[in-house]
């Protein structure tokens, strides 16, 4: 039965268009502007979780259930009658006949158990930690590192050895091509501000301060449905979304930066929530038209994570089950694998690490960052 | 002999002294009828109902003519289908006066019963509204007949408001409310003794529409009936306060939309697929920014007209940042910036609007902006391209050789029959290359980097700044403007006779600095603004 299928089903599809980004030269105008004050701000066009697609690694012991599917006999007990009931318009009647809901209580039921990726994998990222870690040598919060699609060792990704083995989360699974795009960016919700000044050196070899903000509202898209370049960006009003300066470098081409905390709030279709991340890490391609291309690595705190995934709502009805059955896990197993997949921040008391290194690809395209008390002062 | 050389030189010397500096006697030239253009009709509605009466319908096509449509509404009529419309948009926009949610605050009066006729109420409303709208005072035929129909029309439908909305559509259609009609009268004077001039009301309609825009205020239209305007000073009086009011920036914006063929954005389109960044929102920014630029300039500033070309302000939203490439801080509404000295844009012609107006829907037009620049800016008439022009020469997309659009100009303007006018527009039109087909900066086109030297009548510029700045500076530019504005004021061409006053004005606008309103109260004193020749002869059969 798919019947949870059916209530998902009303999100509509989101596109999974990857090459979002506009390709047009940088304009004069902008690199005078630009060059004026020796600040350059960015929107980003393109967010996505790092999913590898090349080499996503094996999951020999198969796929994670669903509820649905691990419940199996619970659900074929009332099936006729759920479905009786929603077609009669009485929802709350349908669900309360199902199971206990995980998604909202994940000590409703013992833990069924999640499938992890522990195998290799060729993953991009950053080596957060600095160090070459494995599981098999033990210490606080020990895990197996990636390897980089360039050979780079010590990657750090636990994000993808939780959900690795979650079908919906494979190469082109469900929610690679529902979520796991800039959705939020395209779908009317939020983007990532990111303000670059420069400190010592030239633009394109010197030191920078850097800070990362949401965006007080979507982000203007042309008719190739392409963020647009160059336009004027407002901050999110709320500083929860304004992070602290960080510092950073260019150099060779490349953008580094780190590390620093961020809020960036996320909003698209049922989900709006932020993510919290702690020691967050920017590694980025400078590209010749003003644009940037890279990743986002930091570690993502897992009460934040797993609120996330389940504080799925369409109006008042909650879809963190649905979400989960869709996508290919059960919310009480990865609430429960959560806390050892976990690498980052372990706790002073307890020892247990509170985080997990995740890694965000993204775009960003060439966007004047404006403050609020800017707007103020702007002339009639 | 030297006695009679001395006479003639002496006299020669004062009717040249007479010509650069006094206001010569030129009569004005035959007087015509006027058909409303849509935004007159609009302000119409507007000061008589307020701006909560929507006017919405299909207007009959504007006729520009010699570059201005308002020559060209003395050369239009209304065609039946065309006065259908009207009578449509009357009967609209009286419904919406006489309704329940706009009779109480919009009427003067009110009905003893709302389901009988009250030809007191109905009498009062058509002689206070239809002088508005008909810009004199109704005659007592004109106010009976209308009455007499409200009144009928009241007692069959047992509702005074229906009858009401039948006289105020009749007020809405009439031809003396479509049409300014002006009247000349005689005027005789002992050297000119075939003189004519306006009648005291046509001259008050005629002043209000050229500095505002709107048909004359009741202040006007008393001033013409007390007969105040014939006096030099009453005339004077009249024109000082109306250059004084905030409605002369409507006047204004009214003159430069109509010389900058601005009619034109409602059918512009963009291919997308080239411009992606092009939406309607924008260019309807775009348009309204060189609408403001020009008011803020000349208006509100008192800027000279030639500073327009040189000027590094300009208002923006946001919508229009991305095109300019800078910062834009309110999320709503305008804002002023001013570009840097170093930067490449400066001036009207690095608007966005000339850039996309003056533009294929799928690439830029060095042409076509060359034609407007020259005809509407400098005056000079460019012919139409020949019949047997072989537009594949030249229109195609880029090739290996010829990436930008200069090299495939060249190509074409090679070929005989097209070389005179290409010389004229193209160089001019090639100096604003680096603005693409919606008026976002490039410095190349097709991988080739855009060359924007070129020259204006000899004098070399090197790219859009210096190309504004050679505009600002070129001997016509000041003369084509007071030729334009003087042909808007009277609603048709200059006839010969007027040359010599051409000529004064434009020593006064020099003399001026070139301000605008200086400009305005000039034409509107002269003679050639107040009087009328005779009617053409009829020929004899």
């Amino acid at each position: 039965m798919r019947l949870l299928t059916f209530a998902i089903a009303f999100i509509p599809l989101l596109s999974a268009c990857s090459e979002d980004s506009a390709t047009m030269a940088p304009t004069a105008d902008v690199i005078a502007a630009a060059e004026e004050g020796d600040v350059r701000g960015f929107v980003f066009s393109y967010w996505a979780y790092e999913i590898p697609r090349d080499d996503p690694g094996e999951c020999p012991d198969g796929f994670n259930a669903t509820e649905e599917e691990y419940l199996s006999e619970e659900y074929a007990l009332v099936s006729d009658e759920v479905k009786r009931r929603y077609e009669a318009g009485d929802r709350d009647g349908a669900l309360g006949l199902l199971p206990p809901d995980a998604c909202k209580d994940p000590l409703v039921r013992p833990d069924p158990g999640h499938i992890t990726l522990n195998g290799p994998a060729t993953v991009a990222g950053i080596d957060l930690d600095g160090e070459h870690s494995t599981l098999a040598g033990g210490g606080q919060c020990a895990h197996d590192d990636f390897i980089g699609p360039n050979g780079e060792q010590g990657i750090d990704n636990q994000h993808w050895r939780l959900m690795g083995c979650v079908s919906g989360y494979r190469p082109n699974g469900l929610f690679d091509r529902l979520f796991n795009t800039n959705s939020s960016i395209l779908e009317n919700g939020y983007s990532t501000l990111l303000e670059l000044q420069l400190i010592e050196g030239t633009r394109d070899a010197g030191r920078v301060s850097a800070r990362l903000f949401t965006s007080a509202g979507p982000v203007s898209k042309d008719a190739n449905g392409k963020v647009v370049r160059d336009m004027s960006q407002l901050v999110h009003e709320d500083p929860m979304y304004h992070s602290a300066v960080f510092e950073g470098e260019i150099k060779d081409g490349i953008f580094t930066a780190g590390p620093v905390d961020a809020k960036l709030r996320f909003k698209v279709q049922a989900i709006d929530n932020h993510y919290w991340f702690r020691d967050l890490r920017i590694r980025a391609e400078m590209l010749a038209d003003g644009s940037m291309k890279g990743v986002l690595a930091g570690y993502w705190d897992i009460g934040n994570f797993f609120n996330f995934i389940t504080e799925v709502y369409i109006g008042p009805i909650h879809l963190g089950r649905a979400a989960a059955n869709n996508s290919g896990y059960m919310c009480a197993g990865v609430y429960h694998a959560l806390p050892l997949v976990a690498d980052g921040h372990p706790d002073p008391e307890t020892g247990k690490c509170t985080s997990l290194s995740t890694v965000i690809q993204f775009e960003a395209v060439p966007a004047f960052v404006i403050q609020p008390q800017q707007v103020a002062q702007a002339s009639p | 002999m030297r006695n009679v050389l001395q006479l003639l030189v002496l006299t020669l010397l004062i009717v040249l002294v007479g010509c650069g500096r006094g206001d010569p006697t030129s009569q004005g030239g035959p007087v015509s009828m006027k058909r409303l253009t849509p935004a007159q009709y609009r302000n119409a509605v507007e000061d008589l109902f307020g701006t909560t009466i929507d006017v919405s319908g299909r207007f009959e096509p504007d006729s520009r003519r010699s570059g201005l449509n308002a020559i060209g509404t003395s050369l239009v009529a209304v065609t039946p289908s065309g006065f259908e419309q009207y009578e449509a948009m009357a009967r609209n926009v009286a419904a919406q006066v006489t309704s329940p949610a706009h009779r109480d605050h919009l009427l003067p009066c009110k009905p003893k019963s709302t389901t009988a006729r009250d030809d007191v109420c109905t009498e009062s409303i058509v002689r206070s509204f239809g002088q508005q709208l008909l810009r004199r005072s109704l005659g007592d035929d004109e106010i009976r007949v209308r009455v007499r129909a409200a009144g009928a029309t009241a007692e069959f439908h047992a509702d005074f408001y229906t009858g009401l909305e039948l006289a105020l559509t009749s007020l809405l259609v009439a031809p003396d409310f479509l049409f300014r009609i002006e009247v000349a009268e005689p005027a005789p004077l002992p050297d000119r003794p075939d003189r004519l001039q306006l009648s005291d009301l046509s001259l008050a309609v005629r002043l209000s529409y050229f500095l505002w825009n709107r048909g004359p205020d009741e202040t006007l239209l008393a001033t013409a009936e007390r007969g105040e305007l014939n006096s030099h000073e009453g005339l004077a009086r009249e024109v000082d306060r109306l250059l004084a009011s905030e409605q002369l920036a409507g006047g204004v914006r009214a003159f430069f939309e109509d010389l900058f063929l601005f009619d034109q954005f409602t059918d512009l389109g963009k291919d997308v697929t080239h411009y992606p960044l092009y939406n309607n929102r924008m260019a309807a920014d775009a348009r309204e920014q060189t609408l403001r630029f020009v008011v803020e300039h000349l208006v509100t500033q008192q800027a000279g007209y030639r500073e327009l070309f040189t000027s590094r302000q300009l208002p923006i939203t946001r919508s229009l940042g991305p095109l300019y490439g800078v910062p834009v801080y309110s999320s709503e509404g305008w804002e002023n910036m001013e570009f840097p000295p170093d930067h490449p844009r400066a001036g009207l012609l690095s608007h966005a609007s000339f850039a996309m107006l003056f533009s294929h829907p799928g690439r830029s037009s060095p042409t076509l902006r060359g034609v407007f620049l020259r005809e509407a800016l400098l005056c000079q008439i460019i012919p139409e391209a020949p019949a047997d022009v072989d537009f594949s020469l030249f229109a195609a997309d880029a090739d290996s050789v010829h990436k930008t659009a200069r090299d495939r100009l060249e190509v074409h303007a090679n070929e005989a029959s097209c070389r005179t006018c290409h010389k004229l527009t193209d160089p001019i039109g090639l100096g604003l290359e680096v603005f693409d087909g919606i008026g976002k900066y490039r410095t190349s086109e097709n991988g080739a980097l855009i060359d924007t030297r070129g020259d204006l009548d000899g004098r070399n510029f090197a790219d859009p700044v210096e190309l504004g700045q050679a505009f600002a500076e070129s001997p016509l530019i000041g003369p084509c403007l007071v030729q334009n504005l003087y042909r808007y004021a009277v609603g048709r061409e200059h006839t010969n006779r007027e040359r010599s006053l051409l000529r004064y004005l434009e020593a006064r606008f020099a003399e001026a600095g070139y301000r605008l309103p200086e400009l305005m109260r000039e034409i509107a004193l002269s003679e050639g603004f107040r009087t009328a020749s005779q009617p053409p002869a009829k020929e004899e059969t």
